[in-house]
């Protein structure tokens, strides 16, 4: 289990438990159950790298304690 | 300023209709190259020609969030409001199955239940198929039915919040709508005998008559009391059970399907008794407790 940290710098400022082999998808879903907002909604981004829905965060190299920027579609 | 809802229209759920895309989406089909480029001063008659061009159907898409231009016309008839004749005209041909399926989705966000169901349900025996163009950016195959069964069911379709929709049984229970007619109906009653055919398209065509003042009572009310003190099995058949139940025979090959769940429910309860008596165990059990208190209360004074 790894604990990574989505913050949208506007107060939103959330720490979410997940597998290394979950996707982006998941984690998504992970995060809208602790914000609130829908899954959909939500765009998870490095800088202006975007990460895709399919992926999982072993293949984006997404360790524990990492900080993603957390913006709304 | 070239954002801004015509001034007169009506107010579409209480707020602006252009609201009824979440803004986030709005300020990305107001950024977006189609909007700028071709949905610049529309009119009703050239949202007509630009549906027509329709390539696919689709929300927003790609990392980017790119609108389609679907979503994008949607928008603008927000914006320009056109009447309701224009729209039920969008649904109505039959050539053009993406401007039926604009004008079918524009039918969705501002219509009331009634007009929704009563323009929408057609639509169901359409069953072209179309393009949808998904988030990942890739295009999908979807049916022209199949996206009405989204429209009517779902919240939320290419990323934008449907309005609620009352269900279709409370509309029947106010005779506001008649119970749902499915062309499938006809195929099943098209495998019975040739006179009884002929009655139920005789009364289908009655049906399809504007709605009649009166109408009957689909569910019944369990909690009134019943009429006929005798049980009802032990009843003898009334002329119109009889009927019916000669006609339900013949209809039993196929799946039945009744259309309200209230008559689903109906069915189930095999005898009206078993509501009293249920409620009655536990008055046995606590006389007893009662009896057998007493007697220990006795008991103990005697000793």
């Amino acid at each position: 289990m790894i604990e990574v940290i989505c913050n949208d710098r506007l107060g939103k400022k959330v720490r979410v438990k997940c597998n290394s082999d979950d996707t982006i998808g998941d984690l998504k879903k992970l995060i809208a159950a602790q914000t609130g907002t829908k899954a959909e909604k939500i765009i998870l981004k490095k800088w202006y790298n975007i990460y895709k829905d399919n992926i999982t965060l072993a293949d984006y190299e997404i360790h524990d304690g990492m900080n993603i920027e957390l913006y709304y579609q | 300023m070239a954002n801004r809802t015509v001034k007169e229209a009506p107010t579409i759920k209480g707020t602006n209709p252009q609201y009824l895309i979440e803004k986030i989406i709005r300020s990305r089909i107001y950024d977006c190259r189609y909007w700028k480029e071709d949905c610049f001063a529309l009119t009703a008659e050239l949202v007509v020609d630009k549906a027509v061009e329709l390539k696919y159907i689709g929300g927003v898409s790609g990392g980017n969030i790119r609108p389609t231009p679907f979503l994008c016309l949607v928008l603008k008839m927000l914006q320009i409001c056109p009447e309701k004749d224009i729209i039920v005209e969008f649904i109505k041909n039959e050539e053009f199955k993406y401007v039926r399926a604009l004008g079918a989705f524009y039918m969705r966000l501002v219509g009331t239940s009634v007009e929704i169901y009563k323009y929408l349900e057609p639509l169901y025996n359409d069953y072209r198929k179309m393009k949808l163009l998904n988030r990942d950016d890739k295009y999908e195959l979807l049916h022209v039915d199949e996206f009405i069964d989204l429209l009517l069911r779902e919240e939320r379709v290419l990323d934008v919040q449907l309005p609620r929709l009352q269900k279709r049984n409370v509309l029947e229970e106010n005779n506001q709508l008649e119970p749902r007619q499915s062309v499938l109906d006809e195929d099943i009653d098209d495998n019975e005998t040739s006179d009884e055919s002929d009655d139920e398209d005789e009364k289908k065509m009655k049906k399809k008559e504007p709605i009649p003042e009166k109408s009957k009572k689909k569910w019944k009310d369990l909690d009134k009391p019943e009429r006929s003190p005798s049980p009802r099995y032990a009843r003898s058949l009334s002329p119109r059970e009889k009927s019916s139940k000669k006609r339900r025979r013949s209809r039993s090959r196929s799946k039945s399907k009744s259309r309200s769940p209230a008559r689903d429910s109906r069915k189930k309860h095999s005898s009206r008794h078993e509501h009293r008596d249920r409620k009655d165990r536990d008055r046995d059990r606590d006389r007893d407790r009662d009896r057998d208190r007493d007697r220990d209360k006795e008991k103990r004074r005697r000793d």
